[in-house]
């Protein structure tokens, strides 16, 4: 009953199409959904303008009803954003909103194993009643932004509040903010007021202001206009998405047991086993 | 903050192992010429127990374990959890196949000829699925945000030769206690300096990474690593994976290079133990690159 070479390439042809087809329908799949109102919509902080009242944190506590027991400036599994507070050279507190930042090329869509973390037009929700609870957003996400508690217990973001956004309204956060240091509107339009902000910062004596999130993983559903250079804020500086090199990883992890056949080829090729001993297939059947 | 412990660090290494070992297997046979199958249908009895535990593991490690079905009524293809939980059901259905196949060969009305060529293919595809499982292992940790995990291309080659060596030693482990060296001598000889030689390809692909780790100049990379050599996880690192797993094996092996495997007791003893060290250093292994990670 020995393989013949020919059964061999038979089923590698046949595996490789399968897999080849497969890998296709793939890396499709992360691109971002069309925007849910037609153009698409974004939250822009301004850091220069934060006061770090939380007041944020507050709105969003109160549309989720969430707990309050929370570590300041942590996210959590019920603290969906969260102010940051970081002290400059100049001993200046300087803040950042941490939140789920829906991304384009978003980790957490492109990992989840039962496709409970997705894109709804271009926001990110993970749908509760079909997470499992695997932690994988978790280790993938940039950001650090899900979170479990202890089980039963499914990863909690953010969501955006997309029920507020389809009926018309915003954002809780930005809904709460006392002095507009988070808006919510048309991203494009976003985008043209934060550039400008940036320039006249510049002019301040903020030399190393800039926006972030503009091109950062294709782009972000949250931007930032930073005081200091991102890293400063423990932001990455070139975030990644968590499958970006998959497929190469994939190949790479074949490719050595390809090369780690070399050792069976040459040590078994001259193999003089006796092998008369061996029960053969035909001996096996009546 | 750990996410990962260790279930997952059990379900990689049983997973890894079980297809490790049926790849050992299949090329032992293959290269050999032999052509009774019984060392891969030893290498199943093998797999399938130990995919099926991996399988529990990984299932206790989720917070919602009776929702694992949500997993297969679709595929996220980018998702290496994904694509890997139906690896390993395609690998243990194949494998399963096999053996039932094998079994009923006698009671199964098809043509011999027929039945031949069918069990071929499934040999084959299993060698396939089982190159990708011991490959999902790695890049399951690979497609991530960890610095330690995600900043080379080598966390899957690096699992993939553990996956190799912990597999053959495996088969050999079984081979030595069950007495099956007996009437497979040569083949288990062979396999015990294929395993010499998987070990040191390891220990070069660690030093690759690690090597690459440091020169990655991604934030947190280097100091991950350094987690492992000097820092917390260092005993672990050294006495589990450098000198267990590596090591002190590649030394026993050596001293029984060219020895015949039923020449002297001590050749099976020590063929035992070294490979005793392998498989666990194989967990090992995984434990600290897992909560290395992590920390």
């Amino acid at each position: 009953m020995g393989l013949t070479r020919k059964d061999f390439f038979l089923s590698s042809a046949g595996l490789c199409a399968a897999a080849g087809g497969l890998a296709r329908n793939d890396f499709v799949s992360t691109a971002l959904a069309k925007p849910l109102n037609g153009t698409r919509m974004a939250l822009l902080y301004d850091s220069s303008k934060c006061i770090g009242c939380r007041m944020c944190e507050e709105g969003c506590i109160k549309k989720n009803n969430q707990p309050r027991e929370r570590e300041l400036g942590q996210l959590s599994k019920t603290a969906w954003t969260a102010i940051k507070s970081t002290p400059n050279s100049k001993g200046k507190k300087l803040f950042l909103k941490q939140q789920c930042m829906h991304c384009t090329d978003a980790s957490c869509v492109a990992v989840c194993p039962t496709k409970a973390a997705a894109h709804h037009g271009e926001y990110v929700v993970i749908d509760q009643e079909w997470c499992i609870g695997c932690g994988y957003c978790e280790e993938a996400c940039p950001f650090g932004v899900p979170h479990r508690g202890e089980p039963p217990d499914t990863s909690q973001k953010c969501t955006f509040c997309i029920k507020d956004i389809e009926s018309g309204s915003i954002p809780a956060c930005a809904e709460a903010c006392p002095i507009g240091a988070t808006t919510f509107g048309v991203r494009s339009e976003l985008l043209t007021t934060a550039e400008n902000k940036v320039q006249n910062l510049a002019k301040l004596g903020w030399p190393k202001a800039q926006l972030y999130g503009v091109n950062e993983l294709s782009g972000l559903g949250v931007m930032y206009i930073l005081l200091e250079p991102p890293a400063f804020y423990g932001l990455p500086e070139q975030p990644r998405q968590a499958t970006k090199n998959v497929l190469t990883q994939w190949i790479t992890g074949s490719l050595t047991a390809a090369v780690l056949m070399l050792p069976f080829w040459f040590l078994y090729k001259h193999k003089s086993d006796k092998d008369k001993q061996l029960v053969k297939f035909k001996e096996g059947t009546k | 903050m750990i996410t990962w412990g260790f279930p997952v660090c059990i379900d990689l290494w049983l997973a890894g192992m079980a297809a490790g070992a049926y790849l050992a297997a299949f090329l032992a046979e293959r290269f050999g010429k032999h052509t009774d199958h019984r060392l891969l249908h030893t290498a199943l009895y093998i797999g399938i127990p130990s995919a099926m535990v991996g399988v529990i593991f990984l299932l206790a490690d989720l917070s919602h374990p009776l929702r694992f079905w949500h997993l297969f009524v679709s595929v996220n293809f980018t998702s290496p959890m994904s694509v890997g939980s139906w690896l390993l059901v395609l690998w243990t259905t194949i494998s399963m196949l096999i053996i039932f196949l094998w079994h009923m060969r006698n009671r199964i009305p098809i043509k011999q000829v027929i039945l031949k060529r069918i069990m071929n293919y499934l040999y084959t595809a299993g060698f396939f699925v089982s190159v990708l499982l011991m490959s999902y292992t790695g890049v399951l940790l690979a497609a991530s945000n960890q610095p330690l995990w995600a900043s080379t291309v080598l966390l899957p080659p690096l699992f993939v030769t553990s996956a190799i060596s912990t597999g053959a030693a495996v088969l050999i482990f079984v081979g030595m206690v069950s007495r099956m060296w007996k009437i497979y001598g040569e083949t288990f000889r062979r396999m015990v300096q294929v395993v010499a030689v998987v070990i040191v390809i390891e220990l070069v692909v660690l030093l690759v990474y690690f090597f690459w780790l440091s020169r990655s100049g991604i934030p947190g990379a280097y100091e991950s690593m350094r987690q492992l050599i000097t820092g917390e996880l260092a005993a672990p690192f050294w006495l589990g994976v450098v000198l267990m797993a590596i090591l002190l094996p590649f030394a026993l092996y050596i001293a029984n290079w060219g020895k015949k495997v039923g020449e002297h007791r001590l050749v099976v003893a020590s063929s035992i133990a070294s490979s005793a060290c392998v498989i666990l250093g194989g967990l090992v292994l995984r434990a600290v690159i897992i909560f290395g990670g992590q920390i």
